[in-house]
């Protein structure tokens, strides 16, 4: 089917009409006068070809291949000079110049070149109505939708638009868009039948096709993975960067939108398959764009399919600003923008059934002590459940003093000698209901109480006391606590600022070799560092895997009200998520501890 | 740039190998560059995008009518409808944009970008193309001149300045027609080009189309942002009065993809390996925790998070511009300058003194007239290369004295090219035996790659000691050519 047919189609064009209907115009067949100025072209600044050191290479000449798919006597030929860029072509002023429309048409050429390699068309022009403007601006770059037969005549295929009112006066054909640094001998190229029009498929295919078919029968077993988001980020279903990740083919994946404050995540487009070629080969779509409505999401997360996942997939993230509807007060981000370099390592989301108790995998409760947080401390089951995806924890009145004559009983679970982890970041979602004599706390303890405490070390990821809406963050040490420095101006060991704690939030612990940060609803609320100077005063007890404790306790008077005996306290815990900072030395990666038998203190 | 280049020789050869039709007569050339410079690798950047590359580190000015707006209706008023009257645009005083110029330099900032309209279509000068604009405001609105303002503060101190101006108009009747285009848009583009002598670069929001007032019709519209704003010619006009605007938005400079700050380690200019123009990555993100515009009760990040920022961009081959708004004073609130401050402090403290420039520096092969002095010399325009074809070399850096080492900072020769995809960092404390660092890090380098040798942006460290430092170049695209090595 490849010669003759163009060679009709041709023929009867050349002869019959020029450019009314026709969905094709000949812009240049290089056999007839039809031709303007000619000269090589490049876009380099610094180009010899620009600067006048070289002299370019292109003349009409006779057609080198007469029978390989174009019969016509004249073709352009140029020399592709290893000193020009990659974007070094032939340039012929155009006997008559073309609109450029906002609607895409396509610009034919015949091409005959030794090597592979992309070529390019440029459009040079201007604006109709800036009388002033050079003809010669840049309007275009289109890489050719057919990828290059090699020493045979095929029909490359550009696709181009712009804003309209734009008059094209020149075309420059790049035969060779490489680079030309290892280009060891200029090379020549020909040119030939330039037309314009509305069908973007070749004219006719080059009986090899055997260079065409890479780009549908390699595919890799591997999916790229590309995002672009703004307003938000997509993640991995586990939190962690989907940008730029390699993942089987052939197997459907979890997606996670997490809008900016502010915005909420307005779907996605997906455009998948053989993205970095040619749109079309032979005619072939490369690749598919899908999009995936709001609507499809659950919880922010979205599973494509596997038969999107085929080859390189790229993500456009949409994120619409919220309406006024949402208070600044309503925005839970579950992670503030610095966790995309994190990723989640453990997490309890509480979403069991309602009133079955904490994952004992996960959590053992806490038991009584004497210190004023755990002396109420109970193992009955009214007081830690999980209940409509939360952990429900609660102080509540003693209402059968048989068993245990404490005057109230109070819930709290802890992970110790289940998980523990040094260095890292830890979320927790909850809700305290202040109430005077209100205690409850999120924090962590350092699995080796050897030291005892408060050498050990203690970190307060939250608490709250009695009718307060504030939350507090603090650190206990043997230089803070022992030594007095409790107070200090520089380095400070608690904070403290205001929450409205009528509503969920997310409290933060960011923990690093030297540092920790805490964060509400990721606003940087504190931060205590590494003193070299106090080391040998136990300044930073840090440096070794720490456990999760939640509670929900009363006061005794000592900081937090003796408690409302009557009354029953509550605290619901969304979530508790701890990730792994993505980029950490090795040695303050996460520790995992082996469930081990805990001494009680 | 080397521009005097010598024509050797133009003659017939015989035995050119591809001519197999003799259809068109091929001409052997031989061209050389002066010095035994190597070829470029291509695409290369043009002296405009050099120029924005070296400004590195900037500022976002979000201010405007969404600053007096954005505590009426719970903070979320980032993007405004495009309905606002002019008045709820009422200054009591003048913005003072030396006063933000003066504290982003002192984060370390070479520049800055104001809005100067937003998707609102509020204009924040007085332009003759819409009535939207300071002319109809309150207060002293009518006399507020942004770009005029933070032109000539940015000159009073050295910095240089640009404008951010939203090709989206959620205000305009015409916006979706060509009129939009033709009548306003590209008019506003032309009477910005007209601030100052100097702009370096202006900002083409990705954010297209939508719903809106226009003009009381209040609907959605779309429009095709490939061609509806006709790029190539807008930027023809821009560079006639600014040749050294860079265009961004993907013209001449590319948004790195996300906002939160950071650039992917493996960073090409050319987008991809084998892209085809030269567009290098920026990356916009905010210093505050709430919007882009001012909103009551925002915080700044700390100086570390924003230290660490500049590291994932600056350091990743990509340019940074940090927002940080101005509040309804028109001054950027003391928080956020301490925070600049201390930022400033932290970049001054850990990424100036150079250990390099004391070492010893030697390569495994280097290039006649191209050797590892150039290294360490101070000069961005000298630089270290090897031999054609020569894809791999070892830089040893060693000291007398031990050192104490955090960082290790790569700059290619750009204007020949970005070229190297691989290399490796080892440390040694007694300069025998040798530990690689940061081993998954060491990707592309580019303008520029700051390599955190304890492989962290956020933990500094104690660092590491030094006697040797190795670089080892283990692929690239051609010769490798880099200009600076430094050791922090």
């Amino acid at each position: 089917m490849k010669t003759n047919i163009y060679k009709k189609i041709f023929s009867l064009a050349l002869m019959a009409m020029p450019l009314t209907a026709a969905a094709q115009t000949t812009l240049c067949t290089f056999d007839a006068d039809d031709y303007g100025a000619l000269s090589v072209f490049d876009s380099w600044d610094d180009s010899p070809f620009v600067t006048g050191a070289l002299q370019g290479n292109v003349a009409v000449v006779s057609n080198p291949a007469p029978n390989e798919g174009n019969s016509t006597a004249k073709v352009l030929g140029v020399q592709r000079s290893r000193f020009g860029s990659n974007k070094f072509g032939a340039k012929i002023r155009l006997k008559t110049p073309f609109e450029l429309t906002t609607a895409t048409r396509y610009v034919h050429v015949l091409i005959n070149k030794p090597v592979a390699g992309r070529v390019m068309l440029i459009g040079l022009g201007k604006r109709d109505n800036r009388a002033a403007q050079s003809d010669q601006v840049e309007q275009f770059w289109a890489l050719s939708t057919v990828p290059a037969a090699v020493g045979q005549w095929y029909d490359a295929v550009f696709a181009v638009k712009g804003n309209g009112g734009i008059s094209i006066s020149s075309l420059v054909v790049v035969p060779d868009c490489e680079s030309s640094h290892a280009l060891a001998d200029d090379f020549i190229a020909y040119i030939d039948e330039i037309e314009i029009g509305d069908t973007p498929e070749p004219r006719f295919r080059a009986s090899d096709l055997s260079t065409n078919a890479t780009a549908t029968s390699a595919r890799s077993t591997i999916c790229r993975i590309s995002v672009t988001a703004r307003n938000g980020d997509v993640l991995k279903a586990d939190g962690s960067v989907l940008s730029g990740a390699s993942v089987p083919s052939g197997q459907p994946l979890t997606i996670w939108m997490q809008p900016a404050p502010g915005f909420r995540q307005n779907g996605i487009s997906v455009r998948h398959g053989h993205l970095s070629g040619d749109s079309l080969v032979n005619g072939i779509p490369q690749w598919k764009t899908v999009q995936v409505p709001a609507n499809l999401f659950r919880k922010n997360r979205y599973t494509l399919p596997a038969s999107y996942m085929d080859g390189d997939v790229e993500i456009t993230a949409e994120f619409a600003e919220k309406k006024s509807t949402s208070s600044a007060a309503n925005r839970v981000p579950n992670l503030n923008n610095a966790a995309s370099a994190y990723t989640m390592v453990w997490h309890d989301e509480f979403d069991a059934a309602n009133g079955t108790p904490a994952d004992t995998t996960k959590w053992g409760r806490c038991p009584r002590q004497s210190a004023t947080w755990s002396r109420l401390l109970s193992d009955v089951a009214e007081v830690c459940f999980q209940q409509n995806g939360h952990l429900v924890l609660r102080a509540i009145p003693n209402r059968d003093t048989s068993k245990d004559n404490a005057a109230m009983l109070t819930g709290g679970v802890q992970s110790r000698g289940k998980f523990s982890f040094l260095h890292g970041r830890i979320e927790c979602r909850a809700l305290v209901h202040p109430h005077e004599g209100n205690f409850p706390a999120i924090w962590l303890m350092p699995e080796d109480h050897s030291d005892g405490w408060p050498a050990c070390g203690e970190i307060d990821i939250m608490e709250q006391i009695n009718t307060e809406n504030r939350a507090y963050h603090t650190v206990h040490t043997h230089w803070t606590y022992t030594l007095g420095h409790r107070n200090d101006a520089a380095p400070k060991t608690s904070f403290n600022g205001t929450v409205d704690m009528s509503q969920y939030h997310t409290y933060a612990l960011e923990w690093t070799k030297d540092s920790l940060f805490w964060f509400v609803d990721g606003t940087p609320t504190g931060f205590y560092g590494r003193e070299p100077a106090h080391a040998t005063q136990k300044q930073w007890p840090y440096d070794k895997a720490f456990y999760i404790i939640l509670n929900q306790s009363v006061g005794d008077g000592t900081w937090a009200s003796s408690p409302d005996l009557a009354h029953t306290y509550e605290m619901n815990v969304d979530w508790v998520r701890v990730y792994r900072k993505n980029e950490a030395d090795n040695i303050s990666g996460l520790q995992t501890q082996t469930p081990q038998h805990v001494q009680v203190d | 740039m080397l521009k005097n280049y010598k024509l050797l020789a133009a003659s017939l050869v015989a035995g050119f190998p591809l001519c197999l039709w003799a259809q068109l007569t091929p001409v052997q050339q031989t061209y050389t560059y002066p010095k035994n410079a190597p070829a470029p690798v291509f695409p290369v950047p043009s002296e405009r995008q050099m120029a924005w590359q070296e400004t590195e580190f900037y500022a976002f000015f979000h201010y405007g009518m969404n600053t007096f707006r954005n505590n009426q209706n719970g903070g979320d008023n980032e993007w405004g409808y495009g309905n606002e009257p002019e008045t709820d645009y009422a200054p009591t005083k003048l913005p003072d944009c030396r006063q933000w110029i003066k504290a982003v330099k002192a984060a370390g900032m070479k520049g800055g970008i104001a809005v100067v309209k937003h998707h609102d279509g509020f204009c924040l000068w007085p332009t003759a193309t819409t009535t939207h604009s300071v002319s109809r405001s309150g207060g002293v609105g009518p006399k507020v001149d942004v770009p005029r303002l933070f032109s000539k503060a940015c000159e009073r101190e050295g910095m240089k300045y640009g404008f951010y101006v939203s090709p989206w108009d959620r205000n305009s009747a015409s916006y979706a027609q060509p009129e939009y285009v033709k009548d306003v848009f590209l008019k506003q583009v032309s009477e910005l080009a007209k601030y100052g002598s100097d702009q370096f670069e202006m900002w083409f929001d990705g954010a297209n189309g939508g719903d809106g007032y226009y003009g009381g019709a209040n609907e959605t519209r779309s429009i095709d942002a490939a061609t509806y704003y006709d790029m190539p010619n807008l930027a023809d006009s821009v560079h006639k009065l600014q040749p050294n605007c860079v265009i961004w938005g993907g013209f001449e400079a590319r948004w790195v993809g996300n906002e939160a700050g950071y650039a992917p380690i493996t960073n090409w200019a050319a987008t991809t390996e084998d892209g085809w123009k030269w567009c290098a990555a920026e990356a916009d993100t905010k210093a505050t925790n709430q919007g882009w515009f001012w909103n009551d009760g925002e915080t700044p990040y700390t100086p570390e998070r924003l230290y660490r920022m500049y590291l994932e961009t600056v350091g990743r081959n990509a340019t940074f511009i940090l927002n940080v708004p101005p509040n309804k004073a028109g001054v950027l609130p003391d928080a956020s300058v301490s925070a600049l401050k201390g930022m400033g402090d932290l970049i001054k403290a850990r990424l100036t003194a150079d250990l390099a420039t004391a070492a010893t520096v030697s390569a495994s092969a280097s290039r006649a007239n191209f050797g590892a002095a150039n290294l360490t010399d101070g000069d961005k325009n000298s630089y270290w290369a090897t031999d054609d074809g020569q894809n791999t070399a070892t830089l040893t850096l060693t000291w007398s004295t031990p050192q104490t080492a955090h960082y290790v900072m790569l700059q290619e020769f750009i204007r020949k090219g970005q070229r190297v995809k691989a290399f490796s960092i080892e440390t040694s404390a007694d300069g025998i035996t040798f530990t690689p660092r940061a081993t998954d890090q060491c990707t592309t380098i580019g303008y520029k790659r700051i390599v955190p040798l304890n492989g962290s942006t956020s933990d500094y460290g104690t660092g590491f000691p030094v006697k040797a430092i190795r670089i080892s170049i283990t692929d690239s695209k051609a010769c490798p050519l880099l200009h600076t090595v430094s050791v922090f």
